[in-house]
C-alpha cells in the first residue's frame, strides 16, 4: 500500500515537472519569436528609410566634378604669359616654360610638371580615335553638323627629348551625308604635355586640313577641337570630340 | 576636221604635261636641300621666332641642352667651368645662352657671305682646342631638330634646318 502511494507521488511530481519544462520551453520560444518580430520591424523601417534616401538625387559622378572644376579653371584662365609658358597647378601660382613639361627634370616647385597624370601618353595612344559632330563656319559649305573622325596611327617619343610625342594620324570628315562620301586625309603633328595640346596639320600640301585639340575637359576622353587651314591656323570647323 | 581639232588638242595636253612633269622635277630638285639663299632667309625668319626672348630664350636654350646631354652625357665633362653637371645652374644657364647667341649670329649672318665666314673662323679659332668629337655636333643638331618644332609648331623646314646647320658647323669643327 505505501509502496502503491509512493510511486503515485512519484509520478505525479515527474508529470508536473514535465509540464514545467514544456512551458518554460514555450515561453522561451515565445519571447524569441518577440525579438524576431522586433527585428523584422527594425528591418522594415531601415528598408523604407533606405527607400526614402534612394528618392533622393545621387551624388554627382566624381568624373562629373571634374569636367565643371575643368571649365571653371577654363573661364578662370592661367595668369601665364602668352605663348609657351603654362601653369604649374598647385596651391601657389607658377609658370613654366611647356618646353620642359614632362622630360623627367622637376622645374615647378612643386614638381607638378612632372606629374604622372599631366605627363600620361592617353591622349595619344595609337588607335586612339576620336570623334565629333562638326559644325563648319567656313571653307566647306554644309548647312548642318558633318561627322568627323580622328585616329592616331602612330606615336614616337624621344629619351632625349620627350617634351613631346611626335605622331602621326588620319582625319576622315564626311562630305555628303546623302551619299556617305567621307575625304580621308593622312595628317601628322604632335602632342604638348604642358599644353594638353594635339596638333596635326597635313602629311602633304595637297591635303586640305588639319585639326588641333585641347584636352582641357577634365580628362583624356574628351576634347575641344577645331579643323583648321595648316598655314594660318583659320578655324573652318569646330567639334566637341570624345574617344571611342 | 574634228578629229584633227582632237588630235592637236591631244599634243598640247602631251606638252602641258611634259611641262608639269618638268616643273615638278626643278620643284623637286630645289626640295632637296641646300642651304642656299631662299634657305637662309627661311632659316633666318624661323630662328627669329624660336630664340624669342627673355624667359622662354632661357627654357629654349635649357631645353636644347637637357637633349644634348641626353644623347652624349659625355658631353658635360667639356662644361665642368660652367656647371655642366647642373643645367639649371645660373652659371650654366648664362653659358647656354652665350653659345645661342653666338649660333644666332652666325644665323643672322647668313645672308652676307664675308661676316659669315669672319665668324665661323672665329668660332672655329674657339673651339679649336678643345677637340670636339664630331658626334657632339651631330647631338646638338639632333637636339635642335627636335626643339626647334616642338618651339615653333607647324610652320618649319626641316631639311632647310638640316642642310643650313650642316654648313655652319662644318665652319665651326671644318670636319
Amino acid at each position: 500500500m505505501w509502496y502503491f502511494l509512493l510511486l503515485l507521488i512519484g509520478v505525479a511530481a515527474a508529470q508536473r515537472s514535465s509540464t514545467r519544462e514544456s512551458f518554460r520551453e514555450t515561453r522561451f520560444q515565445y519571447l524569441v519569436t518577440n525579438q524576431n518580430l522586433h527585428l523584422d520591424k527594425l528591418e522594415n523601417d531601415l528598408h523604407k528609410l533606405e527607400e526614402e534616401f534612394e528618392e533622393l538625387s545621387h551624388e554627382p559622378d566624381p568624373k562629373f566634378i571634374k569636367q565643371l572644376k575643368a571649365r571653371v579653371r577654363n573661364l578662370e584662365g592661367t595668369g601665364c604669359a602668352k605663348g609657351h609658358q603654362v601653369p604649374c597647378g598647385g596651391d601657389v601660382p607658377q609658370c613654366i616654360n611647356d618646353l620642359l613639361f614632362c622630360d623627367g627634370h622637376e622645374d615647378c616647385k612643386n614638381g607638378n610638371d612632372e606629374d604622372p597624370k599631366r605627363c600620361s601618353e592617353a591622349p595619344v595612344h595609337v588607335g586612339s580615335s576620336y570623334t565629333g559632330l562638326v559644325t563648319w563656319t567656313s571653307c566647306e559649305q554644309h548647312d548642318e553638323p558633318h561627322n568627323v573622325v580622328v585616329t592616331i596611327t602612330s606615336s614616337d617619343r624621344h629619351d632625349y627629348f620627350k617634351s613631346r610625342v611626335w605622331i602621326r594620324g588620319v582625319i576622315s570628315y564626311e562630305v555628303d551625308e546623302e551619299h556617305h562620301l567621307i575625304n580621308t586625309e593622312p595628317v601628322k603633328g604632335y602632342y604638348n604635355f604642358g599644353k594638353r595640346y594635339l596638333v596635326m596639320i597635313p602629311d602633304k600640301s595637297k591635303y586640305n586640313y588639319g585639326v588641333t585639340c585641347k584636352f582641357n575637359l577634365g580628362d583624356y576622353d574628351h576634347a575641344d577641337c577645331t579643323i583648321v587651314i595648316p598655314a594660318s591656323l583659320h578655324e573652318c570647323g569646330h567639334f566637341r570630340a570624345s574617344r571611342y | 576636221r574634228v578629229l584633227e581639232v582632237a588630235l592637236r588638242l591631244k599634243s598640247v595636253l602631251k606638252m602641258i604635261k611634259t611641262l608639269i612633269v618638268l616643273l615638278l622635277a626643278v620643284v623637286a630638285v630645289t626640295m632637296a636641300a641646300e642651304c642656299d639663299t631662299l634657305t637662309r632667309l627661311k632659316i633666318k625668319s624661323q630662328w627669329r621666332r624660336a630664340y624669342s626672348h627673355g624667359h622662354d630664350r632661357e627654357d629654349f636654350a635649357q631645353a636644347i641642352w637637357r637633349a644634348v646631354f641626353a644623347q652624349v652625357p659625355t658631353a658635360r665633362k667639356l662644361f665642368d667651368k660652367v656647371h655642366g653637371e647642373d643645367t639649371t645652374h645660373p652659371e650654366f644657364e648664362a653659358h647656354a645662352l652665350r653659345v645661342l647667341a653666338g649660333f644666332d649670329i652666325a644665323i643672322n649672318l647668313l645672308d652676307q657671305k664675308d661676316a659669315l665666314k669672319a665668324e665661323l673662323d672665329h668660332l672655329h679659332e674657339q673651339h679649336k682646342e678643345r677637340h670636339i668629337p664630331d658626334n657632339y655636333f651631330v647631338a646638338f643638331r639632333t637636339a635642335l631638330l627636335h626643339v626647334l618644332p616642338a618651339q615653333l609648331g607647324r610652320c618649319w623646314d626641316k631639311e632647310a634646318w638640316k642642310a643650313c646647320y650642316d654648313y655652319i658647323s662644318h665652319g665651326i669643327s671644318h670636319h
